[in-house]
């Protein structure tokens, strides 16, 4: 037999016949290679974190091209120079080995796969794409993303035809935005320092960290600011508040309905704001006037004194006091949560707090430069949504932006989706009901974009094509503004921080490769450096500036002001009355929904969620460093309340069995009584079932096990903590 | 050709026959063992290498799907844990203690020392890494092309060095294989060749360099 083909991995640089002979530039002994790299110079890169989507400013000491320290860019305004645990777990993921780090290629049906190089995947993918796009038309193609941070796909999009660009949002948000944008014309942020009252509900800034608004919260409670928490669970912001209020869980809007009625029947709120600045103010009270605290009280369990005590407070307190916009528990998964979001709208407005020291604030924000246009072909006319939403009859009010992921497998069984991109996202894990998920898989064509063995992936993809992580990149420069108030936006990028190969691919080299490969000729026709310029150009700045500084802050542009308030809605007034939902048909104004389920037997629960200071929901599970925190902490236990857990016989660390109607599982108690009676608790991040992520995998359950893949009319959210459970011991 | 007169190109050869093992099975190398023609193969090139290894990859029970399935869950991590062929993973990941990472003195990262050093070399001869394995210039298939090329450029001192610095590991990835809970009999016993020849290479006197490799 003749020797086999010889293969060839390595290729021969320009230099490979020139530098044969041996010369002491080589250190071939590696002890003397160890020894001599010990006295490498240290240098500083900046970058963003990408551990969730705060994006905090970081900076990455490098040696020999090796991440040696990461650390808080010090003038960033979400990390003012620290980092949360998942910050540090992430940075260090770059060297985990269970990240994917080659093209794959599913091969059978038992999810096997084959490495592949980038060409044969840009070529496949590119081939395939092209005679289903030929077939049924561009507009059957999706891209499913985290959102917030990609601006690259929607180009490729426009040329085929595309219209269905879908974020995760309407499992995490979309009401609050949606509900933010139509009323107030965007929305408003909290300013912790000069807040004499703060009111959380529903949000856990040390739950979902933000490492500067901690910081700047504890900072104004030390000033003598009055923190309180209203939550089922004794989150961890409740451990520094001045009160924590356990609420029952699907009734805040009830608690809500209670603050408004006392501010204005008793004349707390702000009259001459409300005259002002509010359109609607009468209509929402004609529908609410009978909605008393008593009423309030009987619902959500907190007492009618208490509901007056802090709606006096707040009144009181006015307008250097704020009820907290909330976030992700209560702006996507309850039937109410669209009512929710408008009454927190409606009680900061009614408490005059708009643009107030200690009140609300717009985002202060700034326009940046981008590239010439390179792409002057054909373009195909924009296809109709595969996910209705936007669309007059199916889901009207939803946000387009944003979209409707967690029916993509509908959208596939109608023919209205065949090619499906995930980037960054992960449907199969963060989207309700899995098993349904899993019908991803049977698009004409699968293409995930992530950078670990996330489920989605590995269940459904036919191809897989690795991100690099996010310190082996550049990216164009970003905005820093959001979460919290700021007076002034920054500008922060992502700079190449470790050494990887000049090949190791970006979106931007991976979508050019697939572009390229379909057929349309320099849709990307620059680099990042070149994006990088171009989107700096009209701020003065220089790439070089930027590197050096991390973050650099604009002049403040939103400040306190007393009078000439605009707000970006049709009547350039806060709106208590939604004229789009007029339009369709509904009340324009919030009034009491009642939540879709509710637990009624010894043994039913309602299951609620929320994030661990140290993981960001599901994509952080297969990290050694975050995970040994879990095993530290039991931090896969669902919480039970004493009482009810004794009720049941059920002891801390017991084993019980939790169903819903679509499934069973099995997972350890945390006892305490440090929530509500009527629900139990699961931390949002585990569950992992690839097989892939193994430091993840089997550990924990999680919420969207439990629940359907429902759409809220309105706003598409997937009403994820309406779902009661029956927990049984054992 | 006689032992006392090895065949650079044989053992180049031999070493190639090897990558096949750690790439993504291929139909016809899973026919070549079949029929015992590797087991041939391996003989005739070993003896004209001046190594001479009797293999018996002929008697492994192997039916390709299972052997793609054994792939994937070894290399790939279908199952947790998996083994990944690449040096960094087995060796503490950096000697320089001045390193603020939590992880320095541990094993089980990709990217360590042992990979900055194949870069170096790599780097060097104006080598260039395809993009799919630049977090992994020490993974196995990689350091035996470096090794390959050094044995074609007459640098048979450096191959040995090379040996002796990056092929240490071996025993330990078998063992991870060995460990895991799929069969990965192939992979085994294809570690325990391409460490006889290595070992063999090295001690070789008739290669250039006499320092030998510890057992």
């Amino acid at each position: 037999m003749q020797a086999m083909t010889r293969r060839s991995f390595l290729k021969a640089g320009a230099a490979t016949t020139a530098t044969l002979a041996i010369t002491k530039n080589l250190k071939m002994d590696f002890n003397v290679y160890a020894q001599d790299a010990k006295s490498a110079e240290l240098i500083k890169i900046p970058s963003l974190c990408n551990g969730c989507s705060t994006y905090c400013g970081v900076w990455a000491y490098v040696k020999n091209g090796r991440l040696w320290k990461i650390e808080g860019n010090e003038v960033h305004m979400k990390s003012r120079g620290h980092l949360c645990a998942r910050g540090h777990g992430i940075a260090q993921n770059v060297y985990n080995p269970g990240r994917i780090t080659q093209p794959m290629k599913r091969v059978d049906n038992k999810n096997n796969f084959k490495p592949i190089s980038w060409e044969e995947a840009f070529q496949e993918i590119g081939e395939k794409m092209q005679d289903i796009v030929e077939e049924y038309g561009g507009d059957k193609m999706v891209w499913a993303c985290h959102g917030g941070k990609e601006t690259y796909a929607k180009q490729f999009m426009d040329v085929i035809g595309s219209s269905t660009y879908i974020t995760h949002y309407t499992t995490c948000f979309t009401a609050k935005t949606n509900i933010w944008s139509n009323m107030a014309g965007g929305m408003f942020y909290a300013d912790f320092d000069n807040a004499k009252l703060m009111l959380f509900v529903g949000r856990n800034y040390a739950g979902g960290i933000l490492p500067a608004a901690m910081k700047r919260i504890t900072a104004a409670k030390e000033k003598g600011s009055k923190i309180i928490v209203v939550d089922p669970r004794f989150c961890e912001l409740a451990t520094i508040a001045d009160e924590w209020i356990p609420i029952r869980p699907g009734t805040d809007l009830a608690f809500f309905l209670g603050l408004a009625h006392t501010l204005i029947t008793e004349g707390l709120y702000n009259k001459e704001f409300v005259e002002e600045y509010v359109y609607g103010f009468d209509e929402f009270w004609m529908h609410n006037k009978d909605f008393d605290a008593e009423k309030a009280a009987a619902i959500c369990g907190i007492g009618a004194d208490k509901i007056r005590e802090i709606a006096r407070l707040l009144g009181e307190n006015a307008p250097n006091a704020f009820l907290e916009p909330g976030y992700h528990g209560l702006a996507a998964h309850y039937q109410n949560s669209n009512e929710i979001m408008m009454m927190n709208v409606i009680i900061n407005a009614l408490i005059g707090n708009f643009w107030k020291k200690g009140g609300i604030f717009p985002a202060a924000t700034s326009s940046l430069g981008a590239p010439e246009p390179t792409y002057y072909g054909p373009i195909a006319p924009e296809g109709v949504r595969a996910d209705g939403a936007g669309v007059a009859g199916q889901y009207p009010l939803v946000e387009p932006s944003r979209g409707i992921p967690q029916r993509i497998p509908d959208m596939i069984e109608k023919g209205k989706a065949r090619i499906v991109f995930f980037y960054s996202y992960n449907p199969l894990r963060s989207a309700p009901e899995p098993e349904y998920q899993k019908k991803i898989k049977n698009a004409d064509l699968v293409v995930s974009i992530p950078y670990d063995w996330n489920e989605t992936s590995y269940y459904t993809a036919d191809y897989i094509l690795p991100e690099n992580h996010y310190l082996e990149r550049a990216e164009s420069p970003k905005v820093v503004n959001g979460h919290i108030y700021w007076p002034a936006a920054q500008i922060a990028a992502r700079f190449k921080a470790l050494q990887a190969s000049d090949d190791s691919l970006a979106l931007l080299d991976i979508l050019k490769g697939i572009t390229t490969a379909y057929g349309i000729e320099n849709l990307y026709g620059y680099t990042v450096e070149e994006e990088m310029e171009a989107a700096l150009a009209p701020l003065g700045i220089s790439v070089k500036e930027l590197q050096e500084k991390g973050c650099i802050e604009l002049r403040p542009t939103v400040l306190p002001k007393e009078e000439g308030l605009s707000f970006n809605t049709f009547t350039k007034k806060i709106e208590f009355s939604i004229g789009a939902w007029r339009k369709e048909g509904y009340l324009g104004v919030p009034t009491w929904v009642p939540p879709l389920v509710v637990p009624r037997e010894k043994n039913e629960f309602r299951l609620i969620h929320g994030k661990q200071p140290w993981h960001s929901h599901i994509m952080t599970t297969n990290n050694p460093y975050l995970m040994a925190i879990t095993a530290e902490k039991n931090g896969t236990f669902m919480w039970m309340n004493s009482s009810r857990a004794d009720e049941l016989g059920i002891r801390e660390g017991d084993l019980v069995t939790i169903t819903s109607d679509i499934a069973t599982k099995q997972i350890n108690v945390h006892v305490t009584e440090g929530l509500h009676p009527e629900c139990v608790w699961l931390p949002s991040t585990y569950g992992t079932f690839s097989e892939k992520l193994k430091l993840g995998y089997d550990k924990g359950i999680n919420y969207n096990d439990f629940i359907p893949a429902r759409v809220d009319e309105k706003t598409g959210h997937v009403m994820g903590q309406e779902c009661i459970v029956t927990i049984t011991k054992g | 050709m006689s032992i006392n007169c090895p065949s650079p190109q044989a053992l180049c050869d031999l070493l190639e026959l090897f990558i096949g093992f750690f790439i993504f099975p291929e139909k016809e190398l899973y026919e070549e063992i079949n029929q015992g023609n590797i087991d041939l193969l391996i003989k005739e090139l070993s003896q004209k290498a001046g190594l001479p290894i009797k293999s018996e990859f002929q008697a492994i029970p192997l039916n390709y799907a299972g052997w793609i399935d054994s792939y994937n869950r070894c290399f790939l991590g279908v199952e947790k844990p998996f083994a990944p062929p690449v040096e960094s993973v087995y060796k503490v990941w950096t000697q320089d203690e001045s390193f603020q990472l939590p992880f320095k003195n541990q094993k089980g990262y990709l990217m360590g020392d042992s990979a900055q050093h194949i870069q170096h070399i790599l780097d060097y001869f104006g080598l260039v890494v395809p993009a799919e394995y630049s977090l992994m210039p020490d993974h196995l298939i990689i350091l035996l092309e470096l090794l390959i090329f050094l044995l074609d450029n007459n640098l048979e001192k450096e191959a040995k060095q090379l040996c002796i610095d990056h092929f240490d590991w071996l025993p330990d990835l078998q063992m991870a294989i060995a460990n895991l809970a799929t069969d990965g009999e192939i992979y085994i016993y294809a570690l325990e060749i391409l460490g006889k020849i290595i070992k063999g290479f090295v001690n070789n006197p008739s290669y250039t360099d006499s320092r030998s490799v510890q057992d």
